[in-house]
């Protein structure tokens, strides 16, 4: 403690040169951290682009020549899934917001009876562990609703499950705006739905963009859902595909894993590009404070 | 302290929103002329139009399992054509069942571990990434901490699982076999070992060191909210920098790191997530979330050593049970919170 005290009677050269040290030294802490964090996916990179007989001698070592056929091969089995994978988590995301927008505009601008009990279901409902609904989900959306095999049976139940949560989250943007803007608009004889399209929702895009990248990068990752619900692996979304072909890389590729892991990595590029576009916005949603509740 | 790092934005919002309910709720209008009428114009029936979409989907898909759920955990429902009620038949089984308690073992060991080694991980990144000279190489390196979230949660396990801790006796050795084999040691077959030991060491140490994720990042913007002169005031106090984490950060940080213990710990308790990838079913990784998925929906697994009567009414009697465990833990948390607060 004292350190502190000497450094200050010390002359400013020899300060700043205590201080860089010092930086170095945690610079390289972090960097070792770095590497170590990273290391999984490095590794995945070099096993991607290893050939038959690389992988059973030098499976820990970058390995040359690339066999870049790995990922055209891998493109082939992954590729109309990586599209419907689009499709279905972009339908997820526009349902769950819009859903979720509405719900709280309603919540926060109408005087509805029975309001805070109507949030407390919400919440109530967010509480129950999905360990004990899934397999009554799964018999209802199954059987009851035959839903099976189709794009309805993996968004309707996603959005749902993703509700409460958004709704809280969007209603307690939505109470932040101020009444002024809503009077304004009611006088010059704005309707409510209007004025939940051209007042609500453009003031709320930081939220918007903010839950609906998040809903974006979950249900990209949503492995068990619609592993249930599709029957084949022609219907998978990818990450259910991925681990399809995983289980049956032993027969399908004589336990090969090459092409496999290439196909992690083609599967890991949108959501990275996406990330790297969205960083921003990202660190700015965890970060706000409205994830914590 | 808690509001200070949320940067005030949720404590503020959730005062006017009880504010603005308590208003709402107040009998301000005097009543006149039939009930209904009087309805019309202290509330606004119509706003319930706006919750339509959202109650549909919700009764759809949440509200009828969960009731479906606590139904069915009193009968037989499985593998008999009929089902009928066999009241608290199923919840007794469990109670003998030594494969769920011990998965539940199993799942308090993966969240206690996962939640202590995380958290000190994510609490010293932050700490070293807050501590450094220049904000331009600490947001680069946040930037490089982050990637790690842009990665598919489903590649990162199964690149555990088929590059890190590869089993022996497959045509390639995995990077954990390898680093053994450099110091003489033979491999293990890690997940798939027979000791359980072993498999509990793997699924604990997938994810090492546990810095990638978004946790440090709520960690390192709460650093980011402590006061400049606070600091200030104790670098003339002569607290050290290394102190100063002790003495300033972490009793700062204090109401960040309890919530990322209580969410976790109810969270984590439900996570079944690598065994369901990578199907560990053997007693040693098992737990209660992947039993009753298992018990409910998979037709080639059967506990021989219990006597159930019907697979999935007994999976929602389990259900139920980690149901009112982590209600309990709600309530607890809910309680300690309150005194904690009042106290402060």
């Amino acid at each position: 403690m004292s350190g502190a005290t000497q450094t200050a009677a010390l002359p400013i050269a020899r300060r700043r040169k205590k201080i860089r040290i010092s930086q170095i030294v945690l610079v390289a802490i972090t960097l070792i951290f770095l590497v170590l964090t990273l290391y999984p996916f490095f590794m995945m990179l070099v096993r991607s682009v290893k050939s038959l007989p690389q992988e059973m001698y030098d499976p820990n070592t970058l390995t040359f020549p690339f066999q870049w056929e790995n990922f055209s091969e891998a493109w082939g089995l992954i590729d109309e899934s990586i599209l419907r994978t689009f499709g279905v988590v972009i339908l997820i995301t526009a349902g769950l917001l819009l859903v979720a927008s509405l719900t709280a505009y309603g919540l926060t601008r109408y005087r509805i009876p029975g309001k805070g009990a109507i949030v407390i279901a919400f919440l109530a409902v967010m509480m129950v562990p999905s360990s004990l609904t899934l397999i009554p989900q799964y018999q209802l959306v199954v059987v009851n609703y035959g839903m099976a095999g189709t794009w309805q049976g993996i968004i309707l139940p996603t959005i749902a499950g993703a509700l409460p949560m958004a709704i809280f989250l969007i209603r307690t943007f939505f109470m932040g705006l101020p009444n002024e803007i809503y009077e304004a608009a009611t006088i010059d004889g704005c309707s409510n739905l209007r004025m939940y399209f051209s007042i609500a929702l453009p003031l709320s895009l930081p939220i918007l963009a903010t839950q609906g990248l998040l809903t974006f990068m979950s249900s990209y990752n949503d492995f068990l859902w619609p592993y249930l619900i599709m029957q084949s692996s022609e219907q998978y979304t990818i990450s259910a595909l991925l681990v399809r072909l995983t289980r049956t890389a032993a027969t399908t590729q004589n336990g090969y894993m090459g092409v496999t892991i290439a196909g992690y990595v083609l599967a890991s590029i949108p959501l990275l590009v996406l990330f790297v576009i969205c960083n921003k916005q990202f660190v700015k949603g965890i970060t706000s404070g409205s994830f914590k509740m | 302290m808690r509001e200070g790092i949320a940067e005030g934005v949720p404590a503020e919002a959730e005062e006017s929103v009880q504010g603005a309910e308590a208003a709402a709720s107040s009998p301000a209008v005097r009543r006149h002329g039939p009930l209904w009428k009087f309805c019309f114009k202290k509330y606004q029936i119509q706003g319930f139009l706006w919750l339509i979409p959202a109650a549909v989907l919700l009764v759809m898909f949440s509200v009828i399992p969960i009731v479906w759920a606590v139904i069915y955990s009193f009968t037989d429902w499985g593998f008999l054509s009929t089902v009928s009620f066999i009241g608290f038949e199923n919840y007794g089984i469990v109670f003998g069942d030594s494969l769920f308690w011990n998965s539940l073992l199993n799942v308090i060991l993966f969240t206690v571990c996962g939640l202590l080694l995380g958290n000190v991980a994510a609490l010293a990144l932050a700490e070293m990434l807050y501590n450094y000279a220049s904000e331009k190489l600490a947001s680069k390196m946040r930037f490089g901490f982050l990637l790690i979230c842009a990665v598919p949660s489903v590649v990162s396990l199964l690149v555990w699982s088929k590059v890190i801790f590869l089993p022996t006796g497959g045509s390639a050795t995995g990077v954990m076999n390898g680093l053994l084999g450099l110091f003489g040691a033979s491999g293990t077959d890690w997940y798939l070992s027979n000791d359980p030991n072993i498999v509990r060491l793997a699924i604990v140490f997938t994810g090492f060191p546990f810095m990638g994720g978004t946790s440090f990042l709520i960690y390192y913007a709460g650093l980011q909210g402590i006061n400049a002169e606070v600091i200030e005031a104790s670098k003339l106090d002569g607290l050290g920098s290394f102190m100063r984490v002790f003495r300033l950060d972490f009793p700062y940080l204090r109401g960040t790191i309890k919530y990322f213990l209580v969410t976790g710990l109810i969270g984590g308790l439900q996570n079944y997530n690598i065994q369901v990838v990578l199907e560990l079913s053997n007693e040693a990784a098992m737990v209660p979330g992947y039993y009753i998925y298992l018990t409910g929906l998979s037709s080639s697994f059967r506990n021989d050593e219990i006597d159930v009567l019907g697979g999935m009414g007994y999976a929602c009697a389990m259900g139920m049970i980690m149901f009112l465990i982590t209600l309990v833990l709600t309530i607890l948390q809910n309680v300690f919170f309150k005194s904690k607060e009042d106290e402060a």
